[in-house]
């Protein structure tokens, strides 16, 4: 059995729909997926606020 | 429908998508795809499978094809385990499966503005750290059971790691992703004691929410280029960042309100949270602000962010 798969057909079924977690796809130049947000979790400058326990977002 | 449900069913809808297509040229894919879905519907699952699923559309959408044959591989592999209570663990192979720690420390450093610095703990800094998570659950168990079981419902794996901070480089804290749904990221060395992991679990498990609501969309339509004053960063976020930062922040408050409610706290934890309470509403007004002039919500995200203006509106009061 082949084992390849033709990934443009496969973006070509699916760029109209919905995938959670992921922007409608477009048929845009490049075909790159977009990612609905990047990831929301802490991260801070080493310069802290004075007192701020849990920065993040 | 309970949040993590909802992300499940949501999941599986997407992965049935592929399933279609990928089926349509690969017939012998469609067993281990129909597993997954099955999974999926019938209960909670590991954040494993978020994160092949996210590097499914990925490399589906930037033509890899190398990429998709190791996630279609790693998919058909991959066991469902009965899952009971959150894991305490660290950013390792031997804990998230073969091959998993890369793909996970992908998704949560996916920005490359701010690339995080993350270690996987040792193995006593992780005992010292599960044995914490512990005592942070039997805390939050009697003074917010609520609470609790919310962040028990949402998280499967709280995945400690080590993150040294140098000149100019970031702290890691704590994160969480959508794309990890399931899991979030402690800095082991940030959160020794109970309150502390209280605080941060309950950071963390409020961005989960939000992730879960929204499906992991933005809260709003501002454009992603526009950059506002974070309550909680040095850098300058997007506005979808500083509504979720300004509505962590309220459920922090809401956390460290139920803990000093409760008669479980000693006296000097007691102090280190009257103090942090009025330093988590402070920041909280100050995002509120930023909100309050310049968002401009979607539906979910200006009903979501109204229950946090709502508590903390009365928070203190009553």
């Amino acid at each position: 059995m082949d084992k390849t798969i033709n990934l443009a057909r496969l973006r070509s079924a699916v760029k109209d729909k919905r995938l959670a977690g992921f922007k409608t796809i477009r048929p845009a130049k490049g075909g790159e997926s977009k990612k609905g947000q990047s990831k929301s979790g802490q991260s801070k400058s080493g310069n802290t606020k004075p007192g701020l326990g849990k920065p993040s977002q | 429908m309970l949040v993590d449900e909802a992300v499940r069913r949501s999941t599986a809808e997407s992965v049935s998508l592929l399933s279609d297509a990928i089926g349509a040229q690969r017939p012998d894919l469609i067993a281990p795809l129909q597993h997954w879905i099955a999974n999926l519907k019938s209960g909670p699952v590991r954040p494993a499978f978020f994160a092949l699923y996210s590097d499914l559309v990925e490399a589906i959408f930037s033509d890899d094809e190398p990429a998709f044959q190791s996630a279609m591989k790693t998919i058909a592999e991959i066991g469902a385990e009965a899952l009971v209570g959150a894991r305490a663990i660290t950013l390792a192979d031997a804990d998230l499966g073969p091959g998993m720690a890369v793909r996970f420390r992908r998704h949560v450093d996916d920005d490359p503005t701010t690339p995080l610095s993350i270690d996987p703990t040792s193995k006593e800094e992780l005992r010292i750290a599960s044995d914490c998570l512990t005592r942070t659950w039997n805390l939050l168990d009697v003074a917010a059971p609520e609470l609790s079981s919310e962040i028990r419902a949402l998280v499967r794996d709280v995945i400690f790691v080590v993150s040294e901070p140098g000149p100019g480089r970031l702290v890691f804290h704590g994160a969480s992703t959508f794309y990890l749904w399931g899991s979030l990221f402690l800095n082991a060395r940030m959160n020794r004691d109970r309150v502390s992991m209280a605080e941060g679990l309950a950071h963390e498990a409020a961005h989960s929410l939000l992730f879960g609501y929204s499906f992991g969309a933005p809260l709003v339509d501002n454009d992603v280029s526009e950059r506002f004053a974070s309550p909680l960063r040095e850098d300058p976020r997007p506005m979808d960042g500083i509504v979720h930062a300004t509505y962590v922040l309220a459920r922090m408050h809401y956390c460290i309100e139920r803990l000093l409610a409760s008669q479980a706290l000693n006296s000097a934890e007691r102090d280190r949270l009257e103090t942090a309470k009025l330093r988590r509403r402070s920041d909280y007004l100050q995002g509120l602000e930023v909100v309050s002039s310049h968002a401009r919500f979607t539906p979910i995200g200006r009903a979501l962010f109204e229950g946090a203006q709502n508590y903390m509106a009365t928070a203190g009061t009553i």
